[in-house]
């Protein structure tokens, strides 16, 4: 069972331009952290040991994979999209 | 003293071209590669979403790009945007320095982006477009595009992060005053967003999968195209009519900048203001100048990096090895510093930064708002959260003034106002942000763990 201790407690999220509780911070990446987490929150809270604490290694691994350039990103859900009507 | 607070141009000063500044870059900047193929990308790869009068823009080295005079008609509604001397809050900081500001909140949607949406609309009102799908987050993007698409009888489609769309519903409301179909993400219009509301009924959305939606949207239709608000080199271009009245303005002011300062998110607002300056500094009449860009501390993109990767900085602490504190002998990813470090920011800012013609500082949420409200006591604008971070910085250069007695020419790149963010400022005058700041004690004794790396 994930702390959910920290869940209500609210920072300004840059990337969508406004404020964001913990709780959407550590399930928006299909129930998995988003990779900006340690960025974030390193100022507010221990995030590195709530993270030590309530993910494995392989869903670590998972949510850090790191993103990709905006136009990469675009360019290859066009190619999925393309290849999923063909 | 020279009480004069308003420079303003005449409408027929509005610019006739766009600055692009790939005709003076020292360096090209480097080629998008295509994911696929590994080679550079082509104007067929992005025709399925843009249309070619974009798709030439975005990779032109023309030095001026003419502005349509039906873009040009448009603009006329608030444009020429107003350059401010603030007085005031030179008077309020006691600074010898004198303090300038362009100012974009006077737009419609209240921000810098319509610059690039009327652009985009009439692009592809042109092509024989009906309809542009695009993702927002807060809105901002969302409002000025379905402001875009009204002024040219274009249907907008905005695919809103679903936690945005509840808890942000007054730029939503904006865009459905425009004409702008708004749905949450996931939302169930598109396969992406489908297949995640079976898995998830009440995801809550991110901006990856808003993208998703409405690239999926644009590729699914052939009357629909898809339209980006930040990160492209066409959007920055479109932003210029910024800087090049903020150049003609100065010259009425009869001042020039000792520095520019601005935030950056995905950098198309100061980089609008700053990039027809950035000239001046390449081709050696000013190369004193200095510009600096402003970003929140909690989330670097270009002062340090994400801070979870970014093993690369001469600071000597490094993320990599706080990750490798983490435990359950966890390795972290390999790294991605390079392609990490600017994901979202627009490549000329990251070019530039690189080239070191700009620099960037990165500044905490508290002292932002509280900067943030000095201006609005003192110049009267109710700031949106982004430019406070760069008022922050302004203020601080002011101080140095007073400080060495300087009297520098400072001038400052105000993205828009903050009417629809008073929640943010209601939890920092409620000491809301206050509250979940975690000890310094305890960041203290956690770094104090940590090993100590120089890393070259």
């Amino acid at each position: 069972m994930i702390d959910g201790s920290h869940d209500d407690h609210k920072i300004r999220c840059p990337r969508l331009g406004h404020l964001i509780p913990f709780e959407y911070c550590r399930k928006m990446n299909s129930d998995l952290p988003c990779p900006k987490i340690f960025d974030c929150w390193h100022e507010y809270m221990d995030i590195r040991s709530f993270i030590a604490d309530n993910y494995t290694p392989d869903e670590i691994n998972t949510f850090m994979e790191p993103p990709k350039p905006k136009i990469n990103h675009i360019l290859e859900l066009m190619e999925k999209i393309k290849n999923q009507k063909g | 003293m020279d009480k004069r607070t308003k420079f303003v141009l005449d409408e027929e000063e509005i610019p006739r071209y766009w600055y692009n500044i790939q005709a003076d870059l020292p360096e090209p900047l480097p080629p998008v590669l295509h994911p696929g193929t590994g080679e550079p990308i082509t104007p067929d790869d992005l025709a399925p979403l843009f249309p070619m009068e974009l798709i030439k823009q975005e990779v032109s080295t023309e030095r001026w790009i003419e502005v349509p005079e039906e873009v040009r008609d448009i603009y006329r509604m608030w444009r020429p945007t107003t350059l401010f001397r603030a007085h005031r809050l030179e008077k309020a900081l006691d600074t010898p320095a004198k303090i300038f500001y362009n100012y974009e909140g006077t737009s419609p949607p209240g921000s810098h982006k319509p610059n690039t949406a009327v652009a985009q609309a009439y692009y592809n009102k042109q092509e024989g477009i009906k309809r542009i799908a695009t993702e927002t987050g807060a809105g901002q993007w969302g409002s000025a595009l379905s402001f875009g698409g009204a002024c040219f009888g274009l249907e907008i489609k905005v695919y809103m992060v679903r936690i945005s769309y509840d808890q942000k519903p007054y730029r939503r409301i904006m865009m459905e005053a425009w004409g702008g179909k708004c749905v949450p993400s996931p939302s169930p219009d598109t396969k992406a967003g489908r297949d995640m509301l079976a898995k998830d009924p009440d995801c809550p959305g991110s901006l990856g999968l808003a993208i998703s939606e409405a690239v999926e949207d644009a590729v699914s239709r052939d009357d629909t195209h898809y339209a980006l608000g930040s990160v492209l080199n066409h959007v920055l271009l479109h932003q210029t009519v910024i800087g090049l009245e903020a150049k003609k303005q100065m010259e009425k002011a009869d001042a020039y900048p000792d520095i520019i300062i601005g935030c950056i998110g995905g950098g198309s607002n100061f980089a609008g203001l700053y990039l027809p300056f950035v000239k001046d500094k390449i081709d050696g009449t000013k190369p004193d100048l200095r510009i600096i860009n402003v970003e929140p501390a909690s989330c670097p993109t270009v002062t340090k990096g994400p801070y979870a990767y970014d093993f690369g900085d001469e600071a000597g602490l490094t993320p990599l090895i706080k990750m490798n504190t983490l435990g359950h002998g966890f390795i972290p990813p390999p790294v991605h510093a390079g392609g990490l470090r600017y994901h979202g920011m627009a490549s000329i800012i990251s070019h530039l930064h690189r080239l070191g013609l700009v620099e960037a500082r990165a500044e905490h949420q508290l002292g932002t708002f509280k900067a943030g409200v000095t201006f609005a006591r003192t110049e009267g604008i109710i700031s949106a959260p982004e430019p406070m971070h760069a008022i922050k910085v302004v203020i601080d250069e002011a101080l140095k003034c007073k400080e060495t007695g300087e009297a520098k020419t400072i001038l400052l790149a105000h993205s828009g106002h903050g009417h629809v963010d008073m929640a943010a400022y209601d939890a920092y005058f409620s000491g809301k942000l206050r509250d979940y700041e975690y000890p310094k004690d305890k960041i203290d004794e956690s770094l104090e763990q940590l090993p100590k790396v120089s890393i070259k």
